[in-house]
């Protein structure tokens, strides 16, 4: 399978500086998505340090086994982990800081996805959209029954992340795999997009524009800011095509 | 293939199956490439377990339909072939006329006449054995189809750590023949405990099967509705007396109360017969509860049923105290006492909070503001707590704090009405023999000669 890829990000137009991180290979088949975690400093860096760190695992191969790429991704998530906390304990007037991380791996005729925190990554196809990642927090947490005893305080928003890069010495990333057809489109984004636009938005705008894939994110993002533009907004699309 | 009409299956949480539309799922479901357990999400709409009717019904209801077909179809499929063989007997040679018959005189009629009889004799032979032989076949049709898997197959699958082919083969081969199981009573005692383990996993009910049987023995003070539907009811019929209970104010008595006070340790050493996974109807019910705030959470959050925030946060607080409760009974409990009742408040984190201490002396960190109408109930819990302190110290004899704690204690025991209902006679008397000088070796022997089927370890 072919891969063709579009990404972007913006500052929106409520916030300072930008916090989300993105890298996209097509050669590679490897796109990554970061939104460091806000209300805390550093999460620029600490986004920008788990693409870095994600990269660095995947150009320092040649190639990987397909039965093999699973726990690569676990592997090179971890890494990214460590070196969140390693630069927290070096410069301790960010340590604690942390990100999101979504990160798309095409192999052969399948895509293999690492997430984890409240980016999100849809698969559109033949006119729907699917949101393929379970958001890490606390609302979606409470309601399917997966947090712990003493996890939660009295006042967690519902939007406070349970899961995320750099929170812990272990990270628990969800791996998830799904078989390629030639016309799939993949949205990875921040919630600066899916806070602003409707996923029945992000389908509508795909259709529309569906033959200009390099205009997508642009026009995205404009959604999102049209919508209020609150936090920083990134969006990465990835097309599946034919051989 | 149209957008509306196509779904995509999350299978066992990592895998993705499709965009399929109707057909092609009921094929997978056929081939078990996905079980209830499993996930669907349509076009921009949420995912939702298969398992779970209800929401399934509101979401998607083309699914929901073709799963409550799918099950049954297979039975009735072959009822309609036995239909179609029994049309062979409308097969016959009445008509038959030769042109020997016209010219023959009486005594070659008659010979006709036998060699016609004859030949509808061996006609009729013929006929009766196509049906026979159709009966048997269709015989074989329909054993093969309502064939049951072995039950040693089912018992493996669910002492496998991924249950999920235990519910793929229970939901697609088992559930559907339940109610005929429980009506032949054929080795019902061996498929009761994986009925349960099915039903208290997930709904807390099987079309089919009576709660009666589902509960089994269970107490007269704990002989209520269990299923989720029935806990999401009761929730809604008592929020304002569950409320009073969980802020401290009053001790209120109706099944989440009762639920929620109860104490893990309890019911971890009492596993009842027929129950494997939960091991008792306690353990059963605490599951189904679970289940029932997280779904009444889940639609809060949507906003699908109006309640404010405030029960928002009472979702959150009865949640935790549930995984709390389940997280004891099966072993799993490793936070810090000091952070066990964080999330709770008022009774709740009372409770919580003495199931969670090691040391005697670190009972009085539990502290909160509760109406001194729940001083009994506080108390009875003191004494569950002080027994699991005992038993988790596993030899010698307690510190004389203890001792002084539990002499307080068992007075107050004494004096009053055991505000659960529930039967405290082992631990009890455990108390009163580890009190009377017994070291807690000879005191847990004893118990387990005048209740062996208490668990006291």
């Amino acid at each position: 399978m072919r891969i063709r890829m579009a990404g972007a990000t913006d500052i929106g137009r409520r916030r300072k500086g930008n916090q989300d991180s993105i890298f996209y290979d097509e050669s590679r088949g490897l796109g990554i998505v970061a939104d460091g975690i806000g209300g805390r400093k550093g999460g620029d860096i600490a986004s920008s340090l788990a693409v870095n760190s994600i990269k660095k695992s995947f150009f320092a191969v040649e190639s990987i086994r397909y039965g093999e790429i699973n726990s690569f991704l676990v592997d090179a998530i971890d890494a990214a982990n460590t070196s969140i906390l390693a630069r927290g304990e070096l410069e301790p007037e960010i340590a604690g800081m942390g990100t999101t991380l979504n990160c798309l791996a095409f192999v052969g005729n399948r895509l293999h996805l690492g997430h984890i925190g409240d980016s999100r990554s849809y698969l559109y196809q033949d006119g729907s959209i699917y949101q393929l990642t379970i958001d890490h927090n606390v609302g979606t947490f409470a309601a399917r029954g997966w947090l712990r005893p003493g996890q939660l305080v009295p006042g967690s928003k519902n939007e406070a992340l349970v899961k995320a890069l750099g929170l812990g010495s272990t990270c628990e990333a969800d791996i998830y795999e799904l078989e390629l057809k030639a016309g799939q489109v993949f949205i990875s984004c921040s919630d600066g997009l899916t806070g602003m636009v409707s996923d029945a938005d992000i389908a509508r705008i795909i259709r529309k524009n569906i033959s200009n894939l390099a205009s997508l994110p642009s026009l995205l993002i404009a959604a999102a800011n049209a919508g209020g533009g609150v936090d920083n907004i990134t969006v990465l699309v990835s097309e599946v095509r034919g051989h | 293939m149209a957008a509306s009409q196509a779904y995509l299956i999350r299978r066992d949480c990592r895998q993705f199956l499709g965009p399929m539309n109707s057909e092609e799922f009921k094929k997978g479901l056929k081939r078990l490439d996905f079980g209830l357990q499993d996930e669907i999400s349509g076009h921009c709409g949420p995912w939702v377990i298969l398992d779970s009717k209800e929401e399934l019904n509101a979401k998607y209801p083309e699914i929901a339909s073709l799963l409550g077909e799918a099950l049954p179809l297979s039975w009735r499929e072959t009822t309609s072939h036995a239909r179609i063989i029994s049309r062979h007997r409308t097969k016959g040679d009445k008509n038959h006329k030769s042109a020997a018959h016209k010219d023959a005189g009486d005594g070659f009629r008659e010979y006709l006449q036998k060699q016609r009889n004859k030949s509808r004799a061996i006609t009729i032979f013929f006929v009766l054995l196509i049906i026979a032989a159709g009966v048997i076949a269709a015989g074989i049709v329909l054993r093969k189809k309502d064939d049951l898997p072995p039950i040693a197959e089912v018992v493996s699958l669910s002492e496998k750590s991924d249950l999920t082919e235990f519910f793929n083969l229970m939901g697609v081969r088992v559930i559907p023949f339940a109610s005929r199981i429980v009506k032949s009573q054929k080795n019902l005692n061996s498929w009761l405990p994986l009925f349960r383990m099915y039903a208290y996993n997930s709904t807390g009910n099987i079309d089919g099967i009576s709660q009666k049987l589902l509960r089994g023995d269970a107490p007269a003070v704990f002989n209520h509705d269990c299923t989720v539907e029935g806990w999401k009811r009761r929730w809604k019929e008592n929020t304002i007396q569950t409320q009073q209970f969980l802020s401290g104010k009053s001790l209120q008595k109706n099944p989440w109360t009762k639920i929620l006070a109860l104490d893990p340790y309890w019911v971890k050493r009492r596993p009842q017969k027929g129950w494997v996974n939960p091991n008792s109807i306690y353990e059963g019910c605490l599951m189904t509860a679970s289940l029932a705030i997280q779904s009444l959470a889940a639609e809060a959050s949507s906003g699908d049923s109006g309640q404010g925030t405030e029960n928002q946060d009472n979702y959150l607080i009865v949640s935790s105290r549930l995984l709390h409760q389940l997280n004891i009974i099966h072993g799993l409990s490793s936070i810090s006492p000091s952070e066990a009742s964080a999330g709770e408040v008022g009774a709740l984190g009372m409770l919580t909070c003495l199931e969670s201490q090691t040391t005697a002396s670190a009972l009085g960190n539990c502290k909160t503001v509760i109406h001194h109408d729940l001083d009994t109930f506080i108390g009875e819990h003191f004494v569950l707590a002080m027994t699991q302190l005992a038993l988790t110290q596993g030899r010698g004899r307690p510190d004389a704090q203890w001792q002084s704690l539990v002499k307080q204690a068992s007075t107050t025991m004494s004096a009053e009405e055991i505000m659960s209902r529930l039967d405290l006679s082992p631990e009890l008397k455990f108390v009163g023999l580890v009190q009377g000088g017994l070291d807690i070796e000879q005191a847990k022997g004893k118990i387990k000669m005048e209740f062996p089927e208490v668990k006291f370890e």
